[in-house]
């Protein structure tokens, strides 16, 4: 049971990621029926100008102190705004001009950004995957202070216990969390000697240590922040859709194109806007995701996650941002829970299956609006 | 796909180091693609390297060429050493095709009467097509792939197979770290991992070890919370992890973050300073197998260091230092060849005996193979650490 809830709570995390690159592709799809293929490669832009923002404007390096969470946010803002702004201009570059030449057009245009996208990462930012700058130490929640006295060596742990100990380096503090021992198995002796030796240095030395034990099932400080960042971007979204002037005229654009700009809304403007914002979130998404809670960004890294955002959008309704979350969500757990209980390397796969038996059962999604309401 | 070619081109580079030198032929005669004699009658040897000196494995190959040309000055240096070496060195652009380029341009065009290289199995298996067509020997340093010494009695190889790291590690899991149970995890679909898993999963279980699962993962793959729980579950001593420092970098840094506290071991595809970055901190306490360490306390060893270190201003890795023995092996056969013809010195490489290398002492079996030490090493927080020397 501790496990399927562990479980769960993966396939929840990767379901925010999903969720935040899947918004995107709604909104672009809900407002000029483009299904933008470039979206995965928005995500990866991000990733990599909140790579290059943490390096650079923070000295970030891989492995190295705690820089914090204002550099982490500095470049989830930068991430997110030049994410926002390439999207803009690929919009006015290539799908602009293509928008009454047919969807068919629009779709393959959209594949050959992605491509174009993917390439010119390779041969300017280099092919192998980067490890992404440090920014703050993961640790794992609820957890429970223990007295070291208490641990001897031999003794059986009734919970895992770790010590997390800060330590100063050249660039300045890091956080380290080493494990003493896992729930149900004793307490080694080398473990044991390495706590005495941390809370030693530690009283000397005027740093902070302590031994924490955890409960069966917990979440990690990342974890939890890609929550609360989908959460914040969701009532974003919903006070700019349902309650501003922009928002009202996008949804007259999804809802008519052709009478929308009849009834004198910049079109255009609007169309630019809703690349904007969703690209926004897929960059956030990608600095969030790619680079802080996996650790590694690439050139590629775009191209899964873009699919899959793209078949959770679907299976959500696409169209719908509601649809998109929920999409995310589902997608995740689902993916998480065949990994554990089939085979990790089905999960792709039953992805794509539940693709093709969505467009098949129900083609408009979960959250879709039903083609009669759109007339 | 990438992951498993580096592997495969690190365990080449490594086996390959020695440096380009071949038995010289007389003073006046060229054959074979010997050179003319040097002044004082000394005869030399022109021998090719075909390394991966541009393209995706480059790092290895460089590494081996370092190795091979401080080698060369050392053997030439030598009294004893009757036949000079010289060598030339070609790029296969880490390609297999390129690869047999290179081998067919060293021999037709250069005239080299034998070959070292390359890092990766798959480029070796290429050139080893054409040095048995051409009746020249190759002698790889690094490639670790088990068909590649069956082509036939032209191809050899110094250093150890996928066959022999596995097993040294099930020994090890038992009897240095006294572990009962272990799971497996394996890289579906690379052929150098599962070839390593099942070479652990049968030296384990013969030495009464159990495994208690074999959990799968795809190349590319991010997320590996599922493995991180499932490990914890299952609770086992150790978990075997045949894969390359992309993956396992991951796995090792998300089942830490889990609470999962078993010891990873792994083997030569951890071999990248890249490894220490992905996994941070959590990398500390796990143990691969490799076939040579810059921390071996042997005096041999820590001489090639220090000279390498003066030269390069950096520490030898294991290609490097492959390289290195590769030349040290074949400056034995050129010295013992009967002539300077590749048929000749083909004989000599194929009865190598007892040539001291700072991976291990090279003997060649009669299916052209050595037989070697591996190192086992810990990973410290940020380098690799000497533990022991296990014998085969």
């Amino acid at each position: 049971m501790t496990e399927f809830l562990n479980y769960l709570l993966n396939g929840l995390s990767l379901g925010c990621i999903y969720a935040l690159i899947a918004v995107g592709y709604s909104m672009v799809y809900g407002i000029i029926k483009l299904i933008n293929f470039a979206h995965g490669e928005f995500y990866m832009f991000g990733a990599f100008v909140g790579y290059f923002m943490l390096c650079f404007a923070f000295g970030g390096v891989a492995n190295g102190p705690d820089l914090g969470f204002v550099p982490l946010l500095a470049a989830l803002l930068m991430a997110g705004l030049a994410t926002g702004l390439l999207a803009v201009a690929v919009e006015r570059a290539v799908y602009r001009p293509l928008r009454s030449s047919g969807r068919i057009v629009a779709l393959l245009a959209a594949l050959g950004v992605s491509l174009l996208m993917q390439n010119a990462g390779q041969q300017t930012v280099g092919a192998k995957d980067r490890t992404y700058p440090h920014t703050f130490t993961f640790q794992r929640f609820p957890r429970t202070r223990v007295e070291p006295s208490s641990i001897e060596a031999g003794q059986r742990a009734p919970a895992d216990l770790s010590i997390v100990y800060a330590r100063v380096t050249e660039g300045g503090r890091e956080t380290v969390v080493e494990n003493l021992a896992s729930r149900g198995n004793p307490v080694s002796e080398r473990a044991c000697e390495r706590m005495k030796e941390l809370m030693g240095r530690a009283s000397s030395q005027g740093c902070e240590a302590a031994v924490f034990s955890y409960p069966a099932v917990t979440v990690s400080n990342a974890q939890g922040l890609i929550l609360v960042a989908l959460a914040l971007t969701t009532a974003a979204l919903y006070l700019l859709v349902q309650h501003t002037r922009f928002g009202r005229a996008m949804r007259a654009v999804s809802h008519d194109f052709k009478a929308a700009a009849l009834m004198g809304i910049n079109v255009n403007r609007v169309v630019a806007w809703t690349f904007f914002v969703g690209a926004v979130v897929a960059g956030i998404g990608g600095t969030l995701a790619g680079g802080m809670y996996y650790n590694e960004v690439g050139p590629l890294m775009g191209l899964m996650p873009g699919l899959k955002a793209f078949v959770a959008a679907v299976f959500g309704g696409i169209g719908s941002v509601p649809g998109a979350l929920l999409g995310g969500l589902l997608l995740g757990v689902s993916e998480k829970l065949v990994e554990a209980y089939c085979s990790s390397l089905y999960s792709d796969a039953f992805t794509f299956a539940i693709l093709i038996l969505v467009l098949l059962v129900l083609p408009s999604g979960l959250l879709g609006l039903p083609p009669s309401d759109k007339m | 796909m990438r992951r498993f070619v580096s592997a495969g081109l690190i365990l080449m580079a490594s086996a390959m180091s020695g440096c380009g030198g071949g038995p010289s032929l007389p003073a006046g005669k060229t054959p074979g693609g010997g050179t003319t004699g040097q002044p004082g009658g000394a005869r030399e040897a022109l021998i090719g390297a075909n390394l991966e000196l541009s393209g995706e494995s480059a790092p290895w190959g460089q590494d081996t060429k370092k190795g091979m040309e401080l080698a060369c000055e050392e053997v030439n240096a030598r009294p004893e050493q009757t036949v000079k070496l010289r060598i030339v060195y070609e790029d296969n652009k880490s390609e297999p095709g390129a690869s047999k380029n290179a081998m067919k341009k060293l021999i037709a065009q250069d005239g080299v009467l034998a070959v070292i290289g390359s890092v990766g199995s798959n480029r070796t298996i290429a050139a080893s097509d054409v040095a048995m067509e051409e009746k020249v020997p190759l002698m790889t340093h690094a490639s670790t792939n088990v068909t590649i010494t069956r082509k036939g009695e032209y191809v050899s190889r110094i250093c150890f197979t996928d066959d022999f790291q596995g097993p040294v590690m099930a020994k090890f899991a038992r009897d240095s770290l006294k572990a009962n149970t272990a799971v497996i995890m394996v890289s579906r679909g690379n052929a150098y991992s599962e070839g390593l898993s099942a070479s652990f999963r049968k030296t384990f279980t013969a030495a009464g070890g159990r495994i208690l699962e074999e959990l799968a993962y795809q190349a590319g793959t991010k997320d590996f919370k599922t493995h991180a729980t499932t490990l914890k579950q299952l609770n086992p001593d150790v978990v075997w992890l045949p894969g390359y420092f992309n993956e396992v970098g991951l796995i090792i840094k998300q089942a830490r973050e889990g609470g999962f506290q078993a010891p990873f071991l792994g083997t030569d595809g951890w071999d990248d300073p890249e490894l220490f970055r992905l996994a941070g901190p959590a990398i500390k306490g796990n143990f691969v197998c490799n076939h040579f360490d810059a921390g071996d306390p042997d005096p041999a060893v820590q001489e090639f260091v220090k000279k390498f270190e003066g030269r390069y201003r950096t520490k030898p890795g294991a290609m490097s230092a492959l390289g290195y023995d590769a030349v040290y092996a074949m400056a034995d056969a050129v010295n013992r060849a009967r002539e300077l013809k590749p048929e000749a010195i083909k004989d000599a490489i194929n009865a190598i005996k007892g040539v001291k290398g700072v991976c291990g002492t090279i003997t060649m079996g009669s299916d052209r193979e050595v037989v070697k030490n591996a190192v086992v090493l810990e990973t410290g927080e940020t380098a690799f650490r000497y533990r022991e020397t296990v014998k085969p």
